[in-house]
């Protein structure tokens, strides 16, 4: 694998600040109310990412977490520009790849490859396997390639997969050789950096472990990155250097994965971590479990997105929106009860 | 697509042989009217391609006709001749070989119309499907005001417009027909583009045309056999009502229809024969494509099974 490191100081991944919304509101005529004897044709926005930073080093995995419907998802789709991003910076190497075009995001997309979640949906039902795990490498190269099938062969033996596979067609794989298609297909082209949606979700528990530990041993031989999103804490608790919390479209909490896990500061993780069953343990303290819903990412609440669901909110909780400020040892939350004015010693990071 | 090594001899065999060990084939060989459906059609089929060599006389050459045998009866009637089976018409043309060649004109252009409706529907119902928007709302508008007239009177309009003529009973029959392929195409592509496999294939890079072309395409067109197939028929019949109307084929190139329309001033005569038997041929051809057409939807239709 080629490491041309630009500027070794920047992150290979950063972003800064990005909003993904989505109106849902359809045409006029789906958004017109009539209400009170006015006529109104109100707009509907969902917020699925609002402004959310976080960057990734070389060779580190970055875990993403958060229930589903927080928009880490979308968050990672819009990096890989799945959406266009309608606010915020994405930058690849330090360069800025939010408004690049078709022809700009071509050399990136070497770079930048994705395992997506469902093994059933992420495979063309109509091609080989041969073609499938080949595509992105071909598209990335100008001419014709020599020894196609030799590079499929070195690619498929890389996920654990032999000859006999190669003119298969997907319907003839379990889930979990799918998913070590869709990881071939991503390796083809030597990405830096692998966004991994949810990788093992759709898994059985026994695969899960399979893929993992495939995972965690193609990025000690090839040192790419991750930015691996999943609802599940132990996945991200095994995989991840670093993890961020991701709440209603929001960056609530990120730091070590020690840290997190031995001292969440964030109400929401601590509640998400607590809801987590472990053996030999009763669940946690009754002052660390939520009640209510997740408000609708369409009318934000105003002020802390958790607010309402949070046991130690405050009046300050409803009128000001909490930022992501570092609270010492490389963590940063998102909550009025850990602002460095209250704790000024450990607000250096 | 990727260049695969080319397939062996033994795997072509095997290909074979998978076919006739499917459960497509099992199923094709229990059912009757599948098994009657196919049979009507490759009778058609073959009637057409070596037909022509094997009647008796080619009715549209005129030194073959003789007027002497003007209006004989089919030959198991009185009267009839075993020269003339189905009998002959005002002209002396011996009516089985008119239906042999009209049976030709008809399919031909049932046929030669699906595949321009086919190309035309799935073109645009994949431009629809795959861009959205403005573009989306044009086509889909277009085909829902195509789809509130009948189609008979829409191409009957058309003719009407453009005169009479082979070419423009194809373009009537096309406009009228890539309606149901760009709807059918379009609905199966809203549904591909959202799965993964797509995003994969924008995550690579791939141009639009390529992701259309390479995995939007192979995964549309399984329900468009079944439209294609009963289309044909729907052609046929088509076309019967425009040349039965005097706004279809030339004299010169009848087709089952305008044979039907030539009988048709003398059917209250009692020259019943000249008009019926193209009619027969007719709704044979439409009943035997239809059998096949509903046996291939039950077959294709993944809710059914």
């Amino acid at each position: 694998m080629s490491q041309s490191v630009k500027d070794p100081a920047k992150p290979l991944l950063e972003v800064r600040q990005l909003e993904q919304r989505f109106d849902v509101s359809g045409s006029f005529f789906d958004r017109l109310r009539i209400a009170g004897g006015r006529i109104s044709a109100p707009r509907r926005i969902v917020h699925a990412v609002n402004g959310v930073s976080l960057a990734v080093k070389r060779g580190e995995v970055l875990g993403i977490v958060g229930e589903s419907g927080c928009g880490k998802s979308t968050l990672a789709k819009t990096i890989v520009k799945l959406h266009e991003p309608t606010g915020g910076q994405i930058l690849i190497e330090g360069e800025d790849i939010t408004r690049h075009d078709f022809a700009r995001m071509r050399p990136v997309r070497k770079k930048l490859q994705m395992i997506f979640q469902d093994p059933y949906a992420s495979l063309n039902p109509r091609q080989k396997v041969r073609d499938i795990i080949m595509e992105p490498f071909l598209e990335s190269q100008a001419g014709p390639v020599p020894d196609i099938a030799d590079r499929a062969l070195a690619l498929l033996a890389k996920v654990g997969l032999g000859i006999e596979h190669l003119d298969r067609y997907p319907h003839q794989f379990s889930g979990g050789q799918r998913q070590r298609i869709g990881i071939a297909r991503a390796l083809s082209v030597q990405p830096d950096l692998i966004i991994a949606d949810e990788p093992v979700s759709a898994l059985d528990v026994s695969i899960q472990a399979q893929i993992l530990n495939l995972l965690m041993d193609l990025k000690d031989e090839f040192g790419f990155s991750y930015l691996f999103i999943t609802h599940d804490l132990s996945v991200v608790r095994y995989i991840s250097d670093r993890i961020g919390v991701m709440y209603l479209g929001f960056m609530v909490e990120t730091g070590p994965t020690r840290t997190i896990f031995a001292e969440p500061k964030h109400p929401y993780t601590r509640a998400l971590l607590a809801a987590a069953p472990q053996l030999g343990t009763k669940l946690g303290p009754a002052s660390e479990q939520v009640g209510g819903e997740v408000p609708s990412a369409i009318d934000l609440p105003r002020g802390c997105p958790f607010r309402q669901r949070c046991p130690l909110a405050f009046a300050r909780c409803a009128e000001e929106r909490p930022e992501l400020r570092p609270v010492g040892g490389g963590q940063a939350v998102a909550c009025h009860l850990h602002e460095p004015a209250t704790e000024p010693a450990l607000a250096a990071t | 697509m990727v260049s695969s090594q080319p397939i062996p001899a033994t795997r072509a065999r095997s290909r074979m042989q998978r076919f006739f060990a499917s459960e497509f084939f099992h199923n094709y060989k229990r059912n009757l009217s599948a098994v009657l459906g196919s049979l009507i059609v490759l009778g058609f089929l073959v009637m057409v391609t070596i037909g022509p060599l094997i009647v008796s006389q080619n009715p549209y050459d005129v030194s073959q006709l003789d007027l002497m045998a003007a209006f004989k009866p089919p030959a198991w009637l009185a009267g009839g001749s075993s020269e003339y089976w189905l009998g002959t018409d005002g002209q002396g043309r011996d009516v089985l070989a008119s239906i042999v060649y009209g049976s030709r004109i008809s399919l031909i252009i049932g046929l030669v119309a699906m595949g321009g409706a086919c190309l035309l529907g799935t073109t645009l119902g994949l431009i629809a499907g795959f861009y959205g928007g403005r573009l989306d709302a044009v086509i889909m508008r277009i085909a829902d005001i195509q789809l509130s007239f009948p189609s008979v009177l829409t191409a009957l309009f058309l003719m009407s417009a453009f005169g009479t003529g082979l070419d423009k009973v194809l373009i009537a029959l096309i406009s009228v027909g890539w309606v149901v392929y760009a709807r059918t195409v379009r609905g199966s592509t809203l549904r591909e583009t959202q799965k993964e496999y797509v995003q994969a294939a924008r995550v690579s890079g791939l141009p639009n045309r390529k992701i259309i072309l390479r995995h939007v395409l192979p995964n549309v067109l399984t329900p468009l056999i079944v439209v294609a197939t009963i289309q044909v028929g729907t052609f046929v019949l088509i076309e019967a009502s425009l040349s039965f109307l005097g706004v279809g084929v030339p004299v010169t190139q009848p087709s089952l229809g305008l044979l039907i329309k030539n009988g048709f001033d003398v059917l209250f005569s009692g020259l019943w024969w000249v008009s019926i038997f193209p009619g027969l041929f007719i709704m044979l051809l439409v009943f035997g494509i239809n059998l096949l057409g509903d046996f291939l939807r039950d077959e294709l239709n993944p809710r059914l099974k």
